[in-house]
């Protein structure tokens, strides 16, 4: 048995957990980790709302979050009420959401807690900041869904990511899927300064950039431009920099019109931004383009909720062994760790 | 409460300096919104901020940073006047309303400490003492920031408290799922009976709050007015602005303005490595004629003096060596081009509509009319006879009016005159090269100083000259120096 989860990420200043999909199991992974109760004060905060009591797609009870006596939470003040630990608040932050200002409070009780946090960059990590001002430790954030993640990772240490039944009811399906997404999120980190060639660009830009790294293109990532004009340059070593999503049309199209890519290197802002499939992202590095990011993910783990909102469950076991040997990353099963909320250690596979 | 509408400002430069003015708090702003120029019988009104402002900008010259410490309160000053009006309408405070009342009586202590630390004993300034608004809500001997309901207010809440506290612990330890469940239900209905307590101190601590109310929004009140106050003080030091004098409108008083510049356009000319020029003049009551080369810089004079004296008139130090002048009903602007096709008026036609704005203005007080190239847009025969009429109107109207025009022999009885010196050197030429350089050379060359002139002036004739400094196609210039008559420019 290696380290348990609530170890690993110990160290660490800021953690985001991100979900596959819904229902992947982020609250029991957060109540896992607030459940431990480290010796360093904790503090917890959202990437926007996703508080349902239930959830409204598949109307499964969603645990809501459970905090311990002392830790901080950054909430919205009109959430405030619906929490139930007596509590202390500590500051406003100026950062308002549409269920009002979050403000930091700690709590001076163990009990539930609502949390909507901001949703920007920018404002997250003015916040992690505050809550390391006053005191806290270690912060949690509970990140939204993969696509909407981008502030949780980008203002975080480290992350983990939830995958589990609720993403798919064949194991197959979810192990691949979730190796395509991991490794999205740890593609490699490309280093050269292209900070300039992105100052000033309209949002969702794709600017290209010829061998000596001068801007030789700039068009629209969403406009049907976008493929010809990489197209266009076929042959010539060229760097396609996305500071937006890397979607699936303009991709197939540059697959359609291009033998070889051996000559494209494509960036974006992190993995969270390609939008491909794994089939996609085959066809293209098999062809030679390379993908890179510009802030790597430091995936430190993968948790699993081997019960899907059906009802359907899996082996958990067995899900967790195979993930981990395709991944090459710890694998905790969050539905062990949900049986005892408040068990010291959630079991891992690795 | 009654809305006043944000204070628009009648010259550019003035709206170019209020935009530029740092202010960070809410009651700051409103404190901006709510300037208004002071009329005629507010004169000792405008001379004690005057002399209150005086103060500040003496001190910040001392020691700039003695106003660092309010500056960084106005900083992360809230403006709580919701929280309040709930407070007032009797409802009950909510947690973070308190957590925002007492971060505003914290901060408006430190600032009244330091006030009265400060020495500056402003006479419009004055703040009450609030202490014990944070006494109410920090039950502790420590003062902290943040804000609880504390078990110091109940008795029951502190057994509430104390019970739950079990609970959850006994939760934590508990193994049995089922045994589990029960304890949660217990701890929910407990939860609810501390709630209702909470709910109870937030009640009790609404009314002793409600008492405070008047004083707090007093403070409000002056830490807004104060930090406007500041604000002025800053942009006076951070442009050497000196202190206007202001007297009452009698027949006698002459507007007397020495150096003056202007702020927005100096920035401007220092972007390009170039110096603004101070003007003069002294204005006497009636009108006053001003006439000059063509980018001799007459319409920045004019909106200079305009600029300072609505200054003046708002309680701000002047863009001037010396400034004095009568305290103005109004100040009022014809200038620039009105023309406005969505209303359907022409320049001449928004001119006139103007002009009859002004005229109804002189009969009700004394104030300074400033009009740029008057009727500049109908035909030269005309619109000299409207300058002629106006000039002589607003001699006769006891007012200050300046009329900048180009129209030739405008006489009117005891008016004064002034004229832009213009080009130093009658016969410099086009320097050649691109439109910068042609540019520079004519400002070079233009000395936009104003100087008194007797009623046997003439208006100079430099357009032609102009044209060909600014290296007008030569065909062209051909074709005009045929209608010039030959003996010379």
């Amino acid at each position: 048995m290696g380290r348990s989860l609530a170890e690993l990420i110990e160290g660490y200043s800021c953690v985001a957990i991100i979900g596959m999909e819904k229902n992947a199991g982020k609250t029991t992974v957060l109540n896992h980790l607030l459940s431990t109760r480290p010796p360093v004060v904790q503090a917890i905060t959202s990437i926007g709302y996703d508080g349902e009591d239930t959830d409204q797609v598949t109307a499964t009870d969603k645990p809501s979050i459970y905090v311990g006596c002392g830790t901080m939470v950054a909430t919205a003040s009109s959430l405030l009420g619906q929490c139930d630990f007596t509590r202390e608040l500590l500051r406003f932050t100026g950062f308002h959401t549409p269920m009002g200002e979050v403000v930091i409070t700690r709590a001076r009780s163990d009990g539930f807690a609502q949390i909507a946090g901001p949703s920007t960059t920018v404002q997250m990590s003015s916040l992690i900041n505050m809550l390391h001002e006053l005191g806290a430790v270690q912060v949690l954030v509970d990140g939204a869904a993969a696509r909407k993640s981008t502030a949780a990772i980008a203002s975080s240490e480290a992350c983990i990511l939830a995958t589990g039944a609720a993403f798919s009811p064949d194991p197959d399906d979810i192990i691949e899927q979730t190796r395509h997404y991991t490794e999205l999120l740890t593609l490699p980190e490309f280093e050269p300064d292209t900070v300039f060639a992105l100052r000033n660009a309209d949002a969702n830009s794709c600017i290209l950039l010829d061998q000596g790294g001068n801007i030789c293109g700039r068009v629209s990532a969403l406009s049907d431009e976008c493929a010809d004009l990489i197209a266009g340059r076929n042959g010539q070593p060229t760097m396609a920099l996305f500071n937006g999503a890397v979607t699936r049309p303009v991709l197939q199209k540059l697959l359609d019109k291009c033998r070889q890519l051996d000559w494209l290197q494509i960036v974006a802002e992190d993995g969270t931004r390609y939008l491909i499939n794994s089939r996609q992202k085959l066809d293209l590095t098999s062809r030679g383009a390379r993908l890179a990011v510009r802030r790597q993910v430091n995936l430190i783990a993968v948790t699993v909720n081997p019960t899907a909102p059906s009802g359907l469950k899996l082996d958990s076991a067995e899900l967790c062994d195979r993930l981990s040997e395709k991944i090459g990353m710890p694998v905790f099963d969050v539905y062990a760790a949900q049986n005892h909320a408040f068990s010291r250690k959630a079991t891992q596979y690795a | 409460m009654h809305k006043q509408k944000k204070y628009r400002a009648i010259t550019p430069g003035v709206a170019w300096l209020l935009s530029e003015l740092q202010i960070e708090s809410l009651y700051g702003r409103e404190a901006l919104k709510n300037l208004r120029p002071a009329k005629s019988d507010q004169l000792e009104q405008l001379r004690q901020s005057l002399s209150e402002l005086e103060t500040m900008v003496a001190a910040a010259r001392q020691d700039r940073s003695i106003f660092d410490q309010a500056a960084s309160i106005f900083k992360c000053l809230r403006f709580i006047n919701g929280s309040l009006d709930n407070l007032e309408a009797g409802q009950v405070p909510d947690e973070t309303e308190l957590l925002e009342i007492k971060g505003f009586a914290m901060m408006l202590t430190s600032l009244k400490n330091w006030y009265d630390r400060s020495g500056l004993q402003l006479p419009s300034v004055s703040f009450s003492d609030i202490e014990p608004v944070i006494k109410i809500l920090n039950p502790d001997r420590t003062v902290v920031a943040s804000f609880h309901v504390h078990e110091a207010y109940s008795q029951k809440l502190k057994k509430i408290r104390a019970e739950k506290l079990q609970l959850e612990s006994m939760i934590l330890q508990c193994n049995d799922q089922q045994q589990r469940d029960e304890l949660r239900d217990q701890r929910a209905r407990l939860v609810q009976t501390e709630k209702a307590e909470e709910h109870l101190v937030r009640e009790n601590l609404g009314r002793q709050l409600l008492e405070w109310v008047t004083r707090m929004r007093h403070n409000a009140m002056a830490a807004g007015r104060f930090e406007l106050l500041l604000a002025k003080t800053l942009l006076a030091c951070r442009f050497n602005c000196t202190c206007p004098a202001v007297f009452a409108a009698t027949k006698k008083v002459t507007l007397q303005a020495e150096e003056m510049i202007n702020p927005e356009v100096e920035t401007i000319l220092a972007s390009h490595g170039k110096q603004f020029t101070p003007v003069s003049i002294e204005l006497n009551p009636g009108t006053t004629l001003l006439t000059g080369a063509n980018m001799g810089g007459k319409s920045v004079a004019l909106m200079t003096l305009a600029m300072n004296a609505e200054l003046a008139t708002l309680g701000f130090f002047v863009f001037a060596r010396r400034f004095s002048m009568p305290l103005f009903d109004f100040i009022y602007l014809i200038a620039g081009d009105g023309q406005n096709q969505a209303s359907g008026l022409s320049s001449f036609g928004a001119e006139i509509i103007r002009l009859s704005e002004l005229t109804a203005l002189t009969r009700q007080g004394v104030g300074l009319a400033i009009c740029d190239e008057f009727a500049r847009s109908t035909n030269p025969s005309e619109g000299s006879r409207f300058v002629q009429a106006l000039g002589e109107f607003l001699q006769q109207s006891g007012s200050y009016g300046v009329i900048a025009t180009h129209f030739d022999g405008i006489r009117i009885a005891e008016a004064s005159y002034y004229q832009v010196i213009g080009l130093k050197n009658k016969t410099i030429s086009a320097a050649g090269g691109d439109r910068n350089s042609l540019l520079n050379n004519l400002c070079d060359n233009m000395d936009y100083r104003l100087v008194r002139l007797s009623d046997d002036y003439q208006v100079p004739k430099d357009a032609l000259h102009i044209a060909s400094i600014l290296d007008v196609d030569p065909e062209f210039m051909a074709i005009l120096r045929r209608h010039y008559p030959s003996t010379g420019e």
